[in-house]
């Protein structure tokens, strides 16, 4: 009798460990075959597209400061629509244009600074690409300030507006570049769309 | 019955099984010269609070209870603490250049006060790494002075 309780005992035990594991397995894959959709998605755009995106990582296409730029302001209008999918999307790209970021027309201190930058940024995109709003809000913050540092080294070729909002983040207070003068939040989106104000503007 | 028994019998060989299948233990005995504790002075409440709530998974070193190496939950495990050193290794913090520093440390003050870190599913079987209204102020206090000093 006990050596059968014993056994049914660690028969469960087993059961219930192959149940997590198998759920894992199922977390895992869901995510993969999101992330597949999510590419096919991107290759309707253009056939080119979907040459680039089957290459591997260590043949990244080039990019530099205008594509980042482009891709943080598409993150920002996301935030202020309050849309986490969107992005999510946007901030996976945003980690292959970190990746591919070309600093060679930069000095050597200059370098060192960027390296600095995109290492910290590319962490926050990748949490932005795969965390509920909120927290992609958080990243973002530490994002902008990322960027905000990156166009002082680099310059930028479009007008940017630098915009704080004193009240997010427990009224730590958050910036944030836009290329338009007018407020929308992306910390709070529709909530409070158009709370904050213009601090610098870069030329 | 003698159905049930054998398929009893049958998982109990798998369970048995599993368990000689190798997984790779976060265990060091290095000292780490980039460790946290290393390069920033800091109470001694506070770096036995961090041992005993952050360094499981947030370093090379993580101090496993008997039922931690019974797979599958060693599995289990594996994965989370892969994960947590890769977001945060305190045994390295100091070779993280400046600006990843200051980024961590905010990190660390949002999860604590937003009360996300340590995870529920590891206090549950960690009571001791729950950090009460008093720890978590001074983790805080100490993190937030930290964080303008770096």
């Amino acid at each position: 009798m006990k050596k059968s309780t014993l056994i049914l005992g660690i028969a469960i035990m087993s059961i219930a460990g192959f149940t997590v594991q198998s759920c894992g397995n199922q977390e895992g894959k869901n995510v993969e075959s999101a992330a597949g959709h999510d590419n096919s998605d991107g290759h309707h755009d253009s056939d080119k597209n979907h040459g680039q995106s089957s290459d591997s990582h260590s043949n990244v296409a080039k990019t530099g400061k205008d594509e980042l730029i482009k891709d943080y302001l598409e993150l920002k209008n996301a935030l202020t629509k309050d849309d986490e999918k969107k992005a999510s999307k946007i901030a996976g790209k945003m980690v292959e244009t970190i990746q591919g970021f070309d600093s060679a027309p930069y000095t050597e201190s200059q370098q060192s600074e960027i390296k600095d930058i995109l290492e910290t940024s590319l962490e926050h995109s990748e949490h932005i690409a795969k965390s509920p709003i909120a927290h992609q809000r958080e990243h973002f913050k530490d994002l902008s300030v990322d960027m905000i540092d990156l166009i002082s080294i680099t310059g930028n070729s479009t007008m940017l507006y630098q915009q704080y909002c004193p009240m997010y983040d427990n009224k730590k207070g958050a910036s944030w570049l836009s290329a338009d003068s007018n407020i929308e939040n992306p910390y709070y989106g529709s909530k409070m769309l158009s709370c904050g104000k213009v601090e610098k503007e870069y030329k | 019955m003698k159905i049930l028994k054998r398929i009893l019998l049958l998982l109990f060989i798998v369970f048995v099984g599993i368990q000689f299948i190798p997984t790779k233990m976060n265990v060091s005995n290095e000292v780490y010269k980039a460790d946290f504790m290393n390069i920033y002075s800091m109470p001694k409440t506070i770096s036995e609070k961090l041992v005993v709530s952050c360094y499981d998974c947030h370093s090379n070193n993580t101090k496993y209870p008997w039922y931690n190496k019974i797979q599958p939950v060693a599995w289990y495990l594996e994965d989370h603490i892969k994960e947590g050193k890769k977001e945060l290794n305190f045994n390295e913090f100091g070779n993280y250049s400046v600006r990843r520093q200051k980024s961590k440390i905010k990190s660390i003050i949002r999860e604590i006060e937003g009360d996300k870190m340590p995870l529920s599913s590891y206090t549950n079987m960690h009571e001791d790494a729950i950090l009460n209204a008093d720890e978590r102020k001074e983790l805080l206090g100490f993190f937030e002075m930290l964080k303008d000093s770096v």
